[in-house]
């Protein structure tokens, strides 16, 4: 939902004059700062290159690798990324590094894994929280110190990323917040989005309550367009409201004594008429009523207006079925379907929709009706089609770190390499709205990569390093 | 121990010693000649009670009966790879693997650019018997119940195994008998008894220990075994000679170690099947030549399991895993070669460490003349989690090829 937008170049040429080497760091950043130092103090952008001249620009480093896996189509042999402070600055086999630039060797490198279902850094009432609602928001319910050794096994299999959901136990789930596993995780670039997307689940018994449920919940978000509808309506009504009254105003000031005879003389004859003479002028009383604020609408209409996009879990088909039949109304809204344990057999309309799926790989069947093996759905769904990612199934935060490996027994099952890539990097990132900061390895995306000992698939390979936002944040013992 | 007899008695030995159960098929065509030669001692422990033979077969049968597959990597017996190996087959023997074997004029040639390896074993596995028949609870001591009458051979469980290219399996009684009877190994195809009487099997975790009935506590196992162990008749004293295996369900360190004291008391040594943590008592596993059968472990372990593992595999003590869901078999494997294990033991654990665990090291688990060809045509690495089976091999025939069931070529 959000950008952030660091304008680089000039910056970097600046930099790229200063910074030769690590001493050169602490003079000023840019020949530039120190001949327009008042520009710098009333621009007040985001931008380094024009910050007060004492700060140092951030530390450049050479990232070498024998494969850089770009994205999960995109691969280079012998290449360098190039990053400077939390940014990739460069990527490519002819980048250039400035000497004496702080480097580091890797077999691999690739974009840190994202788990777009996960239950991991949550505290567990609030996970398994029966009550919440479309405003309820996971980042309220982040538990920032125990559980750390389970973020550093997710940090040693490659996960970087989380989408974390609380409220599993509702059928609204509320906001999930997509978290980076900084291991101090009160870090304040922990948090990439606080609101990443709503989350729900359809609930049921027997087919009839669950069919049931998933009209009750898209009504949700019929009542969030509504309350958009009426949100755009008042504005404009207002706004017609303003403009005559600002009218009828200045008419009163070009011309007082004018109005007052004519308004006199409209007293006069409605008194002869025998009607009661009604106030016009201030219409006070025609003022558009502005709608209530609902802080569960303002969600609801947000996501039916695809601003945010919304997971739904469900499995089973007749609830898949009527989730389909009921999405068109909805033409804006972003859906994601999580679980769909039984999607095989609705899987060319899940197409046809252009549908995005987060996939729980596992050798168990869950939640479905048919036993299916979730490691074979994975492959027989992107077979169709349709777009897989993903997840750990968002109830228990262990299962994140297992996530890499069973992407790669996917892969045994039918799923070519690049889908089940792309449904640990780029898929979630997309889905996310996060593809402008992670996902891939690419110029400007924000530094979050895994220093490989060799392919991300082969079960042998050991994660050497994770950067986050460009930092070494964890290490093979 | 094992005499030197004549060659056809040497092709029983690893079938059971009173000579019930089936039997490799003789070989049809080419006389056996009488030459036998004996080998050195194996290294392993586990060895200690054979001495392999190699029998020297003359090749009368016409060519076409040979299968040779040609693979781009041959897992070996020793552990090595060789990159475009042979295997040549016949009369579902192996009759020669490696890389200098000529192929005969005639023969039938199966390409595989993949990987080849021998089927895989499981040396102990949990549900591939009809239900219930591993629930044998009301009588503590069967010493000589036979697990192999309860066996199955239509169960859809040994499909499954098969389809994930687990050839031959270890049928167990259930851990609630504190002495549940023989197990047996037998073929995930074809219903064929490998061995019907491998081991005498025990029970020494707490399971064994019922209310129901005595023994109900450590203190009665151990008594009650104590006492059949000091004046051995029957099959404790076939265990004791090591006529019999002997394979013991353990499950915490404590019970490790109390089996361990036991089998000291009585000079025993077998498989102790199903303790996690068994590493941390690696060295004296170790020195009293026992082995160990693991259960699955999970995909990514917790410190203390990864170091007990790793201690395990550093000891070089024999290790395997359990069968239970076959879809985790393998990644088993997997996970020791991740937790430390070197790939030979990884594979081993799997193929032919288990073999030998079970009991029938001398005809599966090995591509090596002699054996029974069993093998598994891999996608990729078996000893990667990306890999799957293409086709499955049981005796010489192909029994599964992935995608349909028992398709010939």
């Amino acid at each position: 939902m959000r950008s952030i937008a660091i304008s680089l170049a000039p910056f970097v040429l600046g930099a790229g004059l200063a910074a030769v080497s690590p001493a050169a760091a602490h003079r000023p950043a840019s020949p530039l700062q120190d001949e327009e130092p008042t520009e710098q103090e009333t621009a007040g952008t985001e931008s380094e290159a024009e910050a007060p001249a004492e700060v140092e620009p951030p530390p450049l480093l050479a990232i070498r690798a024998g494969r850089v896996i770009v994205s999960p189509t995109k691969e280079l042999e012998n290449a360098t990324v190039l990053v400077r402070g939390d940014v990739i600055q460069a990527v490519g086999t002819d980048v250039f590094v400035p000497e004496g630039t702080n480097t580091v060797e890797a077999a691999v490198v690739c974009a840190g894994f994202i788990d777009s279902w996960s239950a991991l850094a949550l505290d567990t009432g609030s996970l398994f929280d029966r009550r919440t609602e479309p405003s309820t928001r996971s980042v309220d319910g982040i538990e920032a110190f125990d559980g750390e050794h389970l973020r550093l096994a997710a940090l040693d299999a490659g996960v970087t990323t989380v989408r974390a959901q609380v409220g599993v136990q509702s059928n609204v789930h509320g906001l999930s917040v997509a978290l980076r596993l900084f291991p101090d995780l009160t870090d304040e670039r922990a948090i990439l989005d606080p609101d990443a997307a709503l989350a729900m689940q359809v609930f049921g018994d027997d087919p009839l309550d669950r069919v049931g449920n998933v009209d009750r919940l898209v009504d949700q978000l019929d009542r969030g367009a509504a309350y958009r509808k009426a949100q755009r309506t008042y504005a404009k009504e207002l706004a017609e409201w303003e403009k005559k009254i600002a009218e009828l105003e200045e008419e009163l000031e070009d011309d007082f004594k004018k109005a007052k005879k004519k308004r006199d003389e409209e007293i006069e004859e409605a008194k002869e008429e025998g009607k009661e003479y009604r106030e016009e002028r201030y219409r006070e009383d025609r003022k558009p009523r502005k709608p209530d604020f609902d802080r569960n609408n303002e969600v609801l209409g947000a996501v039916a207006e695809g601003e945010m996009p919304f997971v739904v879990e469900l499995h089973r088909i007749p609830e898949m079925r009527k989730l389909l039949a009921r999405l068109p109304d909805h033409r804006r809204a972003r859906p994601i379907l999580a679980g769909v344990s039984d999607a095989r057999f609705v899987a060319e309309d899940l197409a046809a929709l252009g549908a995005t799926v987060i996939v729980n790989p596992t050798t168990q069947g869950q939640g479905g009706a048919f036993g299916s093996n979730h490691l074979q759905l994975a492959a027989d769904l992107d077979e169709a089609g349709v777009e897989v990612l993903f997840g750990s199934g968002g109830r228990d935060a262990s299962a994140t770190a297992a996530l890499p490996l069973l992407a790669a027994r996917a892969v045994a099952h039918g799923l070519p390499r690049e889908a089940a890539l792309h449904a640990l990097t780029l898929g979630p990132a997309r889905a996310l709205d996060l593809a402008d900061r992670i996902g891939s390895v690419e110029t400007g995306k924000q530094a979050d990569l895994l220093l490989l000992t060799g392919d991300p698939l082969s079960a042998t390979t050991r994660v050497e390093h994770v950067l986050l936002a460009g930092e070494i944040v964890h290490s093979a013992k | 121990m094992i005499s030197t007899l004549s060659a056809a008695a040497l092709l029983l030995s690893s079938c059971a010693a009173s000579g019930q159960g089936s039997v490799a098929a003789p070989l049809a065509g080419p006389t056996v000649t009488g030459a036998v030669v004996s080998a050195p001692l194996v290294a392993a422990p586990l060895e200690a009670s054979f001495v392999r033979h190699e029998v020297v077969v003359e090749a009368a049968a016409p060519a076409a009966d040979v299968l040779a597959v040609r693979a781009g990597h041959l897992h070996m017996a020793d552990g090595s790879i060789v990159e475009d190996g042979v295997l040549l087959v016949r009369d579902g023997l192996v009759t020669a693997a490696g890389a200098d074997v000529a192929v005969p004029d005639g023969a039938r040639v199966v390409e595989h650019d993949g990987h080849v390896s021998a089927g895989l074993v499981a040396a102990y596995s949990a549900g591939y018997l009809p239900r219930d028949e591993a629930n044998e609870n009301t009588r503590a001591y069967l010493p000589d119940g036979r697990v192999v009458h309860g066996f199955d051979p239509e169960l859809s469980a040994l499909e499954d195994a098969l389809e994930q290219g687990v050839t031959s399996l270890l049928l167990a009684p259930g851990t609630s008998q504190v002495v549940g009877g023989r197990t047996a190994v037998v073929k995930t195809s074809g219903g064929r008894v490998v061995t019907p009487n491998a081991h005498l099997a025990l029970s020494m975790g707490a399971p064994a220990a019922s209310t129901a009935r005595t023994p109900t506590s450590y203190a009665g196992i151990v008594s009650g075994l104590d006492a059949r162990f000091a004046d051995a008749e029957g099959a404790y004293a076939e265990a004791k000679s090591g006529n019999l295996g002997l394979l013991t369900y353990v499950s915490a360190r404590h019970e490790v170690d109390r089996a361990l004291r036991l089998f000291e008391r009585h000079e025993l040594k077998g498989a102790l099947v199903g303790p996690t943590l068994a590493g941390e008592l690696a060295e004296r596993i170790r020195a009293s030549g026992c082995s160990v059968v693991l259960p699955n472990p999970p995909l990514v372990l917790d410190e203390r399991t990864h170091d007990a593992m790793a201690a395990l595999f550093e000891a070089q003590v024999p290790f395997a895993f359990w069968l239970s869901d076959p879809h985790e078999f393998r990644a088993s494997a997997i996970v020791a070669l991740r937790a430390g294990a070197t790939r030979a033991q990884a594979l081993a654990s799997i193929t032919s460490t288990a073999a030998d665990i079970a009991r029938v090291g001398t005809s599966v688990g090995k591509l090596l003349r002699g054996h029974d060809a069993d093998f598994v045509l891999w996608s990729g690495d078996p000893l990667e989690f990306t890999t799957s089976v293409e086709a499955v091999y049981v005796r010489g025939e192909l029994v599964h090829t992935a995608g349909h069931h028992g398709d010939d070529q």
